[in-house]
């Protein structure tokens, strides 16, 4: 995938396994890099007697010291250590030479037991999203524009986070509202008994599609036919929020079709009928009546989207990317606050970092976010309901 | 002499069209538009499908159920612990969630007094948890079951969160179906001199039972595809055993799919997609099974 962003762009530069070099020589150029002692290019030798630093470097294993105890265990770590050679190549990794390989081979007894047990830590009752605030003011984390919680010099500004969220909401929404209420119109309007039965079972299995699946599908087909099919002046990036928030509006579009179906086909037939008798057409009932007395169904339907794309999580982990930029730039790659929890969380978070603290902290904005959003939805859906009964 | 002027009445013209013109451009465009969006949904339904098969067709043999995952070996990798992980969560969240589910929705129905304010307050609270972002659910489950409580992240942990999850849209369901169940049928049991829980339990659920079954296998289908509170879960970590018991790792086929698109060699890609059919199918089995009950057994009262 990255072979194909950085051969497809004029100027492209990609960081990516030697492997992937090796395998596609003739669309790439390898460049040699500083490491502070003069230029070297990468290859295999160069990778294994450490002068091609820093980007290329070694890969560790730690066995705790209570766990070599147990024989299974022992076992692995020898097994590993045995056959390192054929696993690496497997793996298409660079093996070790000859002289780590002796150092890989010695007692491991100095490098053992580097992750002490996490059992026992008791967990502060306190919210960890409080921890979060005493540490980060309310200030500094709805008003900066910088977030690198997971850097090592971290910065608490969610802002990135919430416009790249809210950029992906609008492309999602700019799909969903116009087809889902097109399709909302046709079906309570226009289709008759027998084709709303048979076109309602696929907007079912449209809603019941998971969102693991939309988000390889944005990633794998949307993304390359964007490339396509935009000028070269508008290439999008490899993952980027356009892709994500054109799927991510087909998702909605079942929620918010079947919703204000259902708000439309409230609408007392009495209503249609005035209208007819006044000698109007199809569209202008549907257009002038018929949407205007549903119009609360409809916005709660349309909120109660909002929600959804502000919550979705998968397609925008895969689709959209994992770099935390402030920019309204569609074609970018970015991460909303849902991918940020995604990111952060999937790895295993010890208790007391505070990386775990700022997954809370970002999960109760976007608590809050979406429960002011559905508490809206549910007081339109209240209010149409006693007009209509 | 007078002059008297006879306005002649004016020449009859020609009989008033009541019809307006039979073509008229404007409703037919606005139709056709209508059926355009309706084909959006359509036609990207049938295009994600068709893309999925066709990248998951080299990968798509018994490879897939017979061996476990490999980062090293691509052309050997399976799915199987992913498979049974699976089944063994979505087991477990229908026995956590679909009693209480059901239940809830009896108390809400038929005894709660919906004036008072606690039952006001337990119904705008299930509306408002059916939309909160799964992801949410993720973050509560690592927080309180996994930490907290100290469960850890095993097939527990995840079947508890998956059941938070579905539990609202469980009790919704069900409750629609109870609801459709007409008065008279409560009544005339009631003046027999059934109790209510004889009522409830005679007559009304066996009624309903339809209805609840549909709304349950929706539920959980949409439990079966969920991967974003299971990232949090620990259902990440790399698996190549099948779960054991309650207490044991795990991983299921979404976070397993996700796990091979986020590998970057090509093969992986085939293999997701392989997964996805497997998932899909699934999903597409367990919709149709709803369909069916519910043209089968839903009554018209």
């Amino acid at each position: 995938m990255i072979v194909q962003g950085v051969a497809g762009s004029k100027g492209g530069l990609g960081y990516f396994g030697f492997s992937y070099f090796e395998e596609n020589t003739d669309k790439l150029k390898a460049l040699k890099i500083d490491g502070g002692e003069g230029c070297v290019a990468p290859s295999v030798e160069a990778a294994q007697n450490g002068t091609y630093t820093p980007l290329a470097r070694p890969l560790f294993i730690y066995p705790s010291a209570k766990a070599l105890q147990r024989e299974e265990v022992l076992a692995f770590v020898e097994y590993y250590v045995e056959n390192h050679k054929a696993i690496a190549e497997d793996a298409q990794f660079i093996p070790l030479n000859s002289e780590q390989e002796t150092t890989l081979k010695a007692p491991s007894t100095s490098s053992r037991n580097r992750r002490s047990d996490l059992v026992g830590i008791v967990v502060s009752l306190i919210p960890p999203t409080v921890d979060f605030f005493e540490r980060v003011s309310l200030a500094e984390f709805l008003g900066g524009t910088e977030w690198t919680a997971l850097f090592s010099s971290p910065e608490y500004g969610v802002l990135p986070l919430l416009s790249a969220t809210m950029l992906i909401t609008v492309i999602a929404l700019a799909v969903a509202v116009p087809v889902g209420l097109g399709s909302a119109i046709y079906l309570s309007e226009y289709a008759n008994r027998r084709i709303r039965k048979a076109l309602k079972p696929i907007l079912e299995v449209l809603a019941g599609v998971p969102t693991v699946v939309y988000g390889f599908f944005a990633l794998s087909f949307v993304t390359p036919r964007l490339r396509e099919w935009l000028p070269s002046g508008m290439q999008p990036d490899f993952q980027n929020a356009l892709a994500a928030g054109l799927v991510m509006g087909v998702m909605i579009i079942p929620m918010i079709a079947s919703l204000s179906e259902d708000a439309m086909s409230a609408v007392p037939d009495a209503l249609r009928d005035v209208a007819y008798a006044l000698g109007s057409g199809k569209r202008v009932v549907s257009v002038r009546v018929v949407v205007p007395a549903a119009l609360s169904g409809i916005v709660a339907a349309c909120v109660l989207g909002i929600s959804r794309a502000i919550g979705e999580t998968m397609i925008v982990a895969i689709a959209s990317g994992n770099q935390a930029v402030f920019s309204w730039d569609p074609l970018k790659a970015m991460q909303t606050m849902t991918g940020f929890i995604a990111q952060a969380g999937s790895g295993d978070v010890p208790v007391a970092s505070f990386e775990y603290k700022t997954i809370f902290a970002v999960g109760a904005l976007l608590f809050v976010i979406t429960f002011v959003m559905n508490m809206i939805s549910i007081r339109l859906v209240r209010k149409y309901r006693e007009v209509c009964e | 002499m007078t002059d008297i002027r006879v306005t002649e009445p004016p020449a009859p013209a020609q009989p008033r069209k009541l019809a307006g013109p039979r073509f008229r451009p404007g409703e037919s465009a606005f139709r056709l538009l209508l059926l355009c969006c309706l084909a959006v949904g359509i036609i990207f339904l049938g295009v994600l499908i068709t893309y999925i098969l066709v990248e998951a067709w080299p990968r798509l043999d018994s490879r897939l159920w017979n061996n476990f995952p490999s980062v090293r070996r691509p052309e050997r990798a399976g799915a199987q612990s992913a498979i049974f992980g699976t089944i063994w969560v979505i087991a477990f969240t229908a026995l956590f969630c679909l009693p209480t589910g059901i239940m809830a929705a009896i108390y809400l129905e038929e005894y709660a007094d919906p004036g008072r304010w606690y039952n006001r307050m337990i119904e705008l609270n299930i509306q408002n948890l059916a939309a909160v972002p799964s992801i949410i659910y993720g973050i509560l489950g690592l927080g309180l079951l996994a930490r907290q409580l100290a469960l850890g992240t095993t097939v527990l942990t995840a079947s508890l969160t998956l059941s938070l999850l579905v539990l609202p849209v469980v009790i919704i369901a069900s409750r629609e179906a109870i609801r459709a169940v007409p008065q008279s049928i409560r009544q005339a049991s009631l003046a027999l001199g059934a109790t209510q829980w004889q009522t409830i339990w005679r007559q009304v659920l066996p009624a309903a039972v339809p209805g609840i079954a549909t709304g349950s296998i929706l539920a959980l289908s949409r439990a079966i595809g969920e991967a974003a509170p299971l990232l949090l879960l620990g259902a990440v970590t790399y698996v190549a055993f099948n779960p054991e018991g309650l207490e044991s790792a795990y991983t299921v086929l979404p976070i397993q799919i996700f796990n091979w698109i986020s590998q970057s060699r090509e093969e992986f890609h085939h293999l997701a997609a392989a997964g996805i059919v497997i998932l899909l199918a699934i999903l597409l089995l367990m919709n149709a099974a709803a369909i069916w009950l519910r043209n089968r057994f839903s009554k018209r009262w």
